[in-house]
């Protein structure tokens, strides 16, 4: 399949609709909450049940996070957008319609960054748009049995330009924006319950061609992988149906994952119209410049920005990667860098990405609720700066920092912690070391040089691994190799 | 009968507060009027005597303790059965949603109760609002007390009978393209359209979403004005309803019309009326101008094709907010252990009446790919122009007067295909277009002891307008004193 | 000239998801070939240039703070149902016949 998936001849071009579950607390047009493995139908409502008389009236929660998605993104928002009706009859479908937007979308244009190779790359948007969702049919032999507690949950779907060409690509994409959802608080982005959701466009079109070969819409691809799989599948199945000499159905087919296939849903023959009209219950929404501008003052720093601006500190690309991964995360190894100064950041992102998420993971807590704040840590690392304790110390100490409101310098100072750095000290225990062990001092003399470490060691044991190892290092150096 | 059911609601209201009248001996007394006569008439679907009688005890209990009560208490209404009534069976006029209990109280109905109103029972009307004659309720047609054999008009039919037969105090019923305005003047009622926004819909079962509005029906201009007062005002259930302050509208019917210029336009004239109609309409007019209105003629070039821009639209919301009744949730379900679609099929064929489907299938048309452009987005537009015209109008003139309907209420069976009833709101429909406030008022009689409608239609939130001559004119006339000979002179 | 043929009206008759007799597919495509003559009218009307007008008076809407109400009960969401199991709407399959899932 790769091989064929690197085809020379071959190129695909696949264009994704993610749909986003917005991290209301009620529904889109009503006030029944939203929530994840709720008893079946014990969150509904008149309008989420489409009962007569009943109106919707939308969330301004929704509409505010889906302007930060579209201001993040650098999409243009719509001063002026509405609502339309998308009838279909479904069971899990309350009024018949799905209140969506068609013409008039609240954002337009717009991308969403992916790194290719480790360099940015801008995946370019057509809109974001908002709608409510549908209920959950499960599937129960000759019957249907229907769950509404997700009906009417605010989402707001990401529709891509057909820019894609690879299924990493895709796959790559859908990382992404779940990670920039997540950072922004617009969603949970917890795939397990389907807050991101993804339908693929997908075809192929011999290399060096404009115009685009007829596509097929994948449904039901709601994993990373797979986006993968499902599309890297599709893409080779036309390409050998091309190249049989066959003709692509323009088509729906639904991801099957256990048997890690699609089949067709249904022809476009049996084509859906959905009567598409302004929804009338629905006033048009108007934004004012003020709102956008105050959303966009908001805004957060973006994972590949902060990513960037990391690096530019020193980091590692992994390093700066994990820290910009998470918002939380970030802002934290941002405040501990504020009280540490700039000059200590690769210290600081090792003892964040490192000891510090080990500790909280041993703790079970999150960054974002971490006993040791950022400054305190900072306390702690300019220690380690300074030479004032070993990293060794160091890790000790946070330990315990973890446990107490204590700052790391008065726990040095109130247990002698700090450093031996007084050479006479240090002299004196060595020369004591050398006296006490003359089989390892010929030893090292006659070509061991493993030995050092052996002599350090001692050292450090001696001094209850507050001696300063460069020192320690030194001195040994001086005495042993005259 | 009781000489209490020939007072107004108002004064039912005044003498309950103070207490020479009590709550629940007019209710009772309404509520035998009811048992005894509506049998005839046909125009309560449901009667709701347990729930009624618990109200005006209530009433009573308040009264009694000194409490303060609303302005409503104690007086005995009835509801258009399009309105949503927790724990009382709403039914729309339709099959489909037979048995229908619903599990919440519409803001309209919320507001009556908080307003110590007494709520009867729930009145007959067209299926989902879909008529002008009450000929299309699926559950019997309802009468036009002034004469049985005649349509009460629709699609608020019920509501019109109810009151005109002193069934109750006063009712409210909706309108879509007439529905309150065309009965009330079959009925020798005054009936008034809000406002589009004044009133909240919630709770208002959707025929066609842009135009609905819940309003008064009532014997005189204060009663209109009473209701109005307690069912306007902003709701947060509503996105589109208005959050404008509630005028004092009774307030409003004190005020003489001195000044107040009123509009002819003579595209609501014409050959189609009846002469009678026609002339009891210049009659009015000329009793407001010797009243001190002044009377202008206007143009309102593009109403003319109200009637199609109205049944396109309309039909289009309606053939959406129609598709809810799939038989899943609630109603009557037909072919369950088929396939779903014609488990669909068979419900909603079996469910909805034949003007229904009738709309249904003429608003899927409208909206279906390839004829939204040539028909449903067209009649927007022409929507825009009709609204423009009164626009223009209202820069003018303060009302615009007209026949409520071209003749008097007729026969039942007597328009024989779906355009010959459309016709009947041909004057009607454009007030709904432009989302304007109107009102119909009684002004006479023909040859054959049929009341005649004046509509007055004016510029958007000048409800206080209509009420004002309304009540200006019934302070010079008796037309709306008269009752019909119907169980017993009232 | 017919211009709504039979064929038309039941395929709208599918989309709008009624079942409807012979005689009714009948009585339908002659009054909405009536009425659609009716609609013509608007043809004539110059519409150059004019907004559709969707909401009446430019009605501004307002929006819901993110609150959350007590949702039904489920006895009362399921009090007018035609079908039940458990606590889901009971409906024929859903999916399109063929599938095994
Ligand atoms: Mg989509
Ligand atoms: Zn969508």
């Amino acid at each position: 399949m790769s091989a064929m998936l690197s085809n020379e001849k071959w190129e695909a071009v696949i264009g994704l609709e993610v749909h986003v579950q917005l991290a209301t607390k009620s529904k889109a047009f009503s006030a029944s909450a939203v929530q994840y493995g709720a008893a079946p139908n014990s969150l509904t409502d008149p309008t989420v049940l489409a009962l007569p008389g009943s109106l919707p009236v939308f969330n301004e929660e929704g509409l505010r996070l889906a302007m930060r998605l579209g201001l993040a993104l650098g999409c243009t928002i719509a001063k002026h957008s509405r609502f339309a009706r998308k009838h279909y009859f479904y069971p899990d479908q309350p009024a018949g319609y799905q209140i969506s937007q068609y013409d008039e979308p609240i954002c337009a244009g717009g991308s969403v960054p992916i790194l290719e190779d480790g360099v940015r790359k801008e995946i370019a948007l057509t809109r974001i748009h908002l709608e409510n969702d549908a209920g959950k049919n499960n599937h129960a032999g000759a019957r249907s049995l229907v769950d509404l507690n997700r009906a009417g949950v605010a989402l707001c779907e990401v529709v891509s330009e057909p820019v894609l060409r690879s299924a990493t690509e895709a796959a790559d994409y859908m990382r992404s924006l779940r990670q920039i959802v997540r950072f922004l608080g617009v969603s949970e982005g917890d795939m397990e319950k389907g807050h991101l959701r993804c339908d693929a466009n997908v075809s192929i079109r011999p290399r060096g061609r404009e115009a685009f070969g007829t596509r097929t819409e994948l449904k039901n691809i709601n994993s990373f992988k797979f986006v993968q799989q499902a599309i890297e599948h599709e893409i080779a199945r036309q390409i050998r149906a091309l190249e049989a000499g066959e003709t692509i159905v323009q088509e729906t087919r639904l991801w099957d994952a256990d048997a890690g296939r699609s089949r067709s849903m249904r022809g476009k023959e049996e084509a859906l119209d959905y009567r598409y009209f302004p929804d009338p219950d629905l006033p048009p929404l108007e934004v004012s410049d003020a709102t956008i501008e105050q959303i966009r003052s908001e805004l957060p720093e973006l994972p590949l920005d902060a990513r960037a601006r990391l690096i530019a500190l020193g980091l590692a690309a992994a390093d700066a990667e994990q820290l910009s991964s998470e918002r939380r995360l970030l802002a934290y190894y941002d405040a501990t860098l504020a009280s540490l100064g700039k000059s200590n950041a690769k210290l600081a992102a090792n003892w964040v990405s490192g000891a510090l998420l080990a500790e909280l993971g041993r703790l079970g807590k999150s960054i974002g609720d971490s006993p040791l704040e950022p400054a305190r840590l900072a306390g702690l690392l300019k220690l380690i700066a300074d030479d004032t304790i070993s990293g060794k110390i160091a890790k000790g100490i946070l330990a315990r920092m973890m446990e107490s409101p204590d700052e790391a310098k008065d726990i040095v100072e109130r247990e002698g912690l700090g450093q031996i750095t007084d050479s006479s000290a240090l002299e004196a225990i060595v020369d004591e070391l050398l006296d006490n062990n003359p089989k390892q001092v010929q030893g090292y003399r006659e070509g061991n040089q493993k030995l050092l470490g052996f002599f350090v060691g001692q050292v450090m044991k001696a001094t209850g691994g507050k001696a300063n190892p460069k020192m320690v290092n030194q001195l040994l150096r001086a005495r042993l190799d005259t | 009968m009781s000489e209490l059911l020939s007072l107004s609601a108002s004064e039912q209201a005044r003498r309950i507060a103070e207490k020479t009248v009590s709550a629940t001996e007019l209710c009772d007394a309404y509520l035998a009027r009811i048992d005894a006569n509506d049998a005839d008439l046909g125009s309560y679907l449901r009667v709701d005597h347990e729930g009624a009688r618990a109200q005006a005890h209530a009433v009573d209990a308040a009264v009694c303790a000194g409490d303060s009560v609303g302005p409503l208490a104690g007086v005995p209404i009835a509801l258009k059965d399009l309105l949503v009534t927790e724990s009382l069976e709403t039914t729309a006029g339709s099959k489909i949603l037979e048995g229908w209990v619903p599990p919440y109280e519409g803001s309209v109905v919320r507001k009556l109760r908080s307003a110590g109103a007494v709520i009867l029972g729930k009145l007959n009307l067209d299926e989902f609002a879909m008529g002008s004659s009450n000929e299309h309720s699926a559950f019997r047609p309802c009468k036009n007390p002034w004469d049985l054999g005649r349509v009460p008009g629709g699609s608020s039919g019920g509501s019109a009978a109810a009151v005109s037969a002193s069934l109750c105090a006063m009712s409210l019923g909706t309108d879509t393209g007439g529905s309150i305005r065309q009965p009330a003047s079959f009925c020798g009622l005054v009936g008034l359209k809000p406002t589009y926004g004044r009133v909240s819909r919630h709770g208002l079962i959707a025929y066609a979403s842009s135009f609905d509005q819940i309003g008064p029906l009532a014997t005189c201009a204060e009663d209109a004005a009473l209701m109005l007062e307690v069912i306007a005002g902003g709701d947060i259930l509503d996105a589109t309803c208005s959050t404008e302050p509630v005028p004092a509208y009774q307030a409003a019917c004190k005020r003489d019309v001195k000044g107040l210029v009123i509009g002819i336009a003579k595209e609501m004239e014409g050959e189609d009326v009846d002469t009678a109609v026609s002339a009891a309409v210049a009659a009015a007019i000329a009793e407001l101008e010797s009243a001190g209105a002044e009377v202008r003629r206007i143009s309102l070039p593009h109403t003319r094709y109200s009637l199609p821009t109205y049944y396109l639209l309309a039909t289009a919301e309606a053939s959406s907010n129609l598709a809810r009744f799939d038989g899943v949730r609630y109603g009557k379900r037909k072919g369950n252990e088929e396939a779903l679609q014609n488990m669909y099929e068979k419900t909603r064929g079996a469910g909805f009446g034949a003007e229904v489907k009738t709309r249904i299938m003429l608003g899927t048309f409208a909206l279906r790919a390839g004829y939204y452009d040539a028909y449903y987005k067209k009649a927007q537009q022409v929507r825009t122009l009709i609204a423009d015209d009164f626009r223009k109008a209202f820069a003018e003139v303060d009302v615009i007067a007209s026949p409520t309907a071209p003749t008097t209420a007729f026969p039942f069976g007597a328009k024989k295909t779906p355009i010959d009833m459309y016709k009947a709101d041909v004057f009607t429909l454009s007030c709904n277009l432009a989302g304007l406030p109107g009102l119909s008022m009684n002004c006479g009689f023909d040859d054959s002891g049929m009341p005649i409608g004046l509509q007055l239609l004016a510029a958007p939130m000048q409800e206080e307008t209509l009420l004002q001559c309304a009540a200006a004119y019934q302070r010079q006339t008796d037309w709306h004193t008269r009752r019909p000979n119907f169980g017993g002179q009232p | 000239m017919s211009r709504v043929t039979e064929e038309e009206i039941r395929s709208l008759g599918e989309l709008s998801r009624l079942a409807l007799s012979d005689s009714e597919v009948e009585t339908l495509k002659r009054d909405l070939e009536s009425i659609l003559e009716h609609m013509d009218a608007l043809a004539e009307v110059d519409t150059t240039g004019v907004q559709p007008m969707t909401h009446v008076l430019g009605t501004i809407g307002h929006l819901r703070s993110d609150e959350v109400c007590e949702s039904l009960a489920v006895e009362e969401v399921f009090a007018a149902s035609p079908e039940r199991t458990e606590d889901c709407f009971d409906v024929p399959a859903i999916l399109p016949p063929g599938s095994n899932k």
